[in-house]
């Protein structure tokens, strides 16, 4: 492995992400089902997760000897701290990342209740049929 | 250490216990007097610690700063006070505390379930205050979704009402789309100037170049932090500003407003007019002013030969006009009496942002931005009380239709007064509140020289008008003689406590009015609020956080 090869690699990986960011997001708001428009929806925030400890990566170069961000010395040394920053790659991005997955699983529990909720009361997670329904509604209202 | 901001700082903090606490609780407990007196309680305490860090603030004329943990700012997070939330603070949780009191009339007659309402009221708070307070654009994040998944569940509260059900399932799914084009604005933050702390990136911004916040984070040449900051920030700008629209309800995203705000709980459309849009706009005012504060050299990017600043302004003025209109005209058409509150909402909102644009000009930058807070005020404080006194008669009458409601202010005149109070303010009429307000933001249009939105506030006013005066006509109308009802419809008591609520809310709007009146609030407010717009304001800021990082920092 080059260097110029992990380059070339790490732009798919990075246009790869923009990719998948944008077809969810289509998915999420074109797709009439409401159970298809969550599981976009948790494609989206895997997506932005994948792409966010991206952020933290670490160039790789030959001779550098990458290790995970885990500082096994409990009293450090300012030099032993210096030789971490060198070799380890970014914790906060994978701190923000946990943060954000349990957030991620408290909304997509939220909207599965309401999807089970909106198929008691329609018959349908169809969110254009439920749409037509309430523009119905909504003119009957204001006539 | 300042011990008014360490309380504050202990305040989301009981908040959240406090809701988690509440369905164990329940299992003993049961009555719905106790559940009302513990909200009570908990929102005076949110009432005294904001108003004591307001007047410590206002004492001191320094922002404040609370690193949690004693960890140096760019490192951990700190809640960082300054002349924007110093007073959006207070603003907020009056309001809570006037839907507090309403509380005790509104479980008594709910019954059953009040214990639910009573977490997410909590929670819905606990995430609005960490918003409103903290200085750090991840925890910014978190505590935008704790408020936004806590007013989700408010939407759907009454789960067997299809329509409660659909509201609910259009704000939260695109809300969470929102929050995640956020958490990734903030991540952009992040790659780009490798800090999260707002001191640190207006600081960065400013070109600053402040040895605390560089000794952790980095320091900045020519455009490049830890990244290309100029792009990284208005990248971030844009993903941060569109969830934060949503939450606000501007133009394309106020969708979900309507239906979210007529379906929830009484007490909870009040906290959704008087809090979470409050919220929404208050995270753009930060975004547009502390992030991208005037005189910015770092990140002086050019969009067709303007800054960026200016290009967001502009467009988030021109959606605000856009806004105002679709929600006064909108307004008049609605029979729903809480649909048309919530049009009223969009359309106030709408106003607010139009004065953005006077905060392209540096000199008007500072009168804009109080006249938005002074707005803020009136508008929580007018929209909060009419959604509670509307409805608790909408509770009694057992219908939203302003029909229905034909004659109920004569039954109950007290009320009728106070939604007079509220409506009169909210139109702008010379001894409230929200004429001033109104007025504020005319005069910096003016002076900025957006002649057109000044006169457009006017006009918007006007439009709003034929809505509430709907809504007094119907109040005050004799019942029509063919009705069908029952004349037992309608005669259940509106309960003391929403006098009190009503009542709290309606001293304040005359006494912000009376005291702008004797010219004890225009310059203050300028001084005091404004102070966040300038570019003295925001250097202060950031000084004031690297001042405490270097205390903080071992030698």
């Amino acid at each position: 492995m080059d260097t110029e090869f992990v380059r070339v690699a790490y732009m798919i990986v990075v246009l790869s992400m923009y990719v998948n960011i944008g077809v969810s997001l289509y998915a999420a708001l074109a797709k009439p089902n409401l159970v298809k428009k969550i599981i976009a929806l948790t494609i989206l925030g895997d997506s932005v997760n994948t792409f966010i400890i991206l952020v933290g990566y670490r160039f790789w170069r030959p001779g550098v000897f990458l290790q995970p961000p885990v500082l096994t010395n409990l009293r450090p040394t300012s030099e032993v701290i210096r030789q971490f920053l060198e070799k380890a790659v970014d914790p906060i991005p994978q701190a923000l990342v946990l943060t954000a997955i349990v957030i991620n699983l408290a909304v997509t529990v939220f909207l599965a209740t309401v999807a089970l909720h909106m198929y008691r009361h329609f018959g349908t997670v169809n969110m254009d049929v439920v749409g037509r329904l309430k523009r119905y509604e909504v003119r009957k209202e204001m006539a | 250490m300042d011990p008014w901001l360490q309380l504050l700082a202990a305040t989301p903090i009981v908040l959240l216990v406090a809701s988690f606490a509440t369905p164990l609780i329940s299992a003993r407990v049961r009555s719905p007097r106790f559940y009302s007196s513990y909200l009570t309680a908990l929102a005076l305490l949110t009432v005294v610690t904001t108003w004591g860090v307001a007047i410590d603030y206002a004492t001191r004329m320094k922002p404040l700063v609370y690193p949690f943990g004693g960890w140096p700012p760019p490192l951990g997070i700190s809640f960082e006070v300054d002349g924007l939330n110093a007073f959006v603070g207070p603003i907020v949780s009056l309001v809570f505390l006037a839907a507090a009191v309403f509380c005790f009339w509104y479980f008594e007659r709910m019954g059953k379930g009040c214990e639910w309402l009573t977490a997410l009221a909590m929670l819905m708070m606990a995430g609005s205050l960490g918003c409103i307070y903290t200085g750090d654009v991840f925890n910014f994040f978190v505590m935008l979704e704790v408020a936004c998944i806590s007013s989700y569940a408010m939407v759907a509260f009454f789960r067997k009402r299809r329509w409660a059900i659909e509201a609910a399932a259009s704000y939260a799914f695109v809300g969470a789309l929102a929050t995640t084009l956020f958490l990734l604005g903030a991540v952009y933050i992040y790659a780009s100037f490798g800090t999260l702390n707002m001191a640190d990136i207006a600081a960065k911004s400013l070109g600053l170049h402040l040895s605390a916040f560089t000794r952790l984070s980095g320091s900045c040449s020519s455009g490049m932090c830890f990244g290309n900051a100029a792009v990284g920030i208005a990248v971030a700008v844009a993903l941060m500003l569109w969830a934060l629209t949503f939450e606000a309800g501007i133009f394309p995203n106020n969708f979900w407003v309507p239906s979210a705000y007529s379906e929830a709980p009484s007490p909870a459309s009040a906290m959704f007019a008087g809090i979470v849009d409050k919220v929404g706009t208050y995270g753009v005012l930060r975004i547009v002013l502390t992030l991208l504060p005037i005189g910015a050299s770092t990140i002086a990017v050019r969009i067709w030969g303007a800054p960026y600043r200016d290009v967001v302004l502009e467009v988030l003025a021109f959606l605000g006009i856009v806004t105002g209109y679709l929600g006064a005209f909108l307004m008049a058409v609605q029979n729903d009496v809480k649909r048309l509150l919530a049009y009223s909402t969009i359309s106030h909102i709408g106003i607010m942002f139009s004065t953005l644009a006077a905060a392209t000009i540096p000199s008007v930058a500072a009168l804009a931005t109080a006249s938005i807070v002074f707005h803020m005020a009136t508008h929580a404080f007018g929209e909060a009380m009419l959604f509670i006194a509307l409805g608790a008669i909408a509770t009694v009458v057992g219908s939203r239709r302003l029909s229905d409601m034909a004659g109920l202010g004569r039954r109950h005149p007290g009320i009728a007064v106070l939604v007079a109070i509220a409506l009169l303010s909210l139109l702008g009429m010379p001894p409230l509140g929200g004429f001033f307000s109104k007025y504020m933001m005319f005069l910096a249009l003016v002076e900025a020289g957006y002649i057109p939105y000044a006169v457009s506030i006017v006009i918007i006013s006007g439009i709003s008008a034929v809505g509430y005066f709907r809504i007094m006509y119907s109040l005050f109308m004799p019942r029509a003689s063919g009705s069908s009802e029952s004349p037992s419809a309608g005669s259940g008591s509106v309960g003391r406590s929403t006098y009190v609520a009503t009542s709290i809310l309606a001293a304040a709007i005359i006494a912000l009015g009376i005291a702008f009146v004797c010219g004890y609030l225009a310059t203050p407010l300028v001084k005091y609020v404004g102070i966040a717009a300038t570019h003295k304001g925001v250097e202060l800021y950031a000084r004031t956080a690297a001042e405490v990082a270097a205390k903080l920092l071992p030698r």
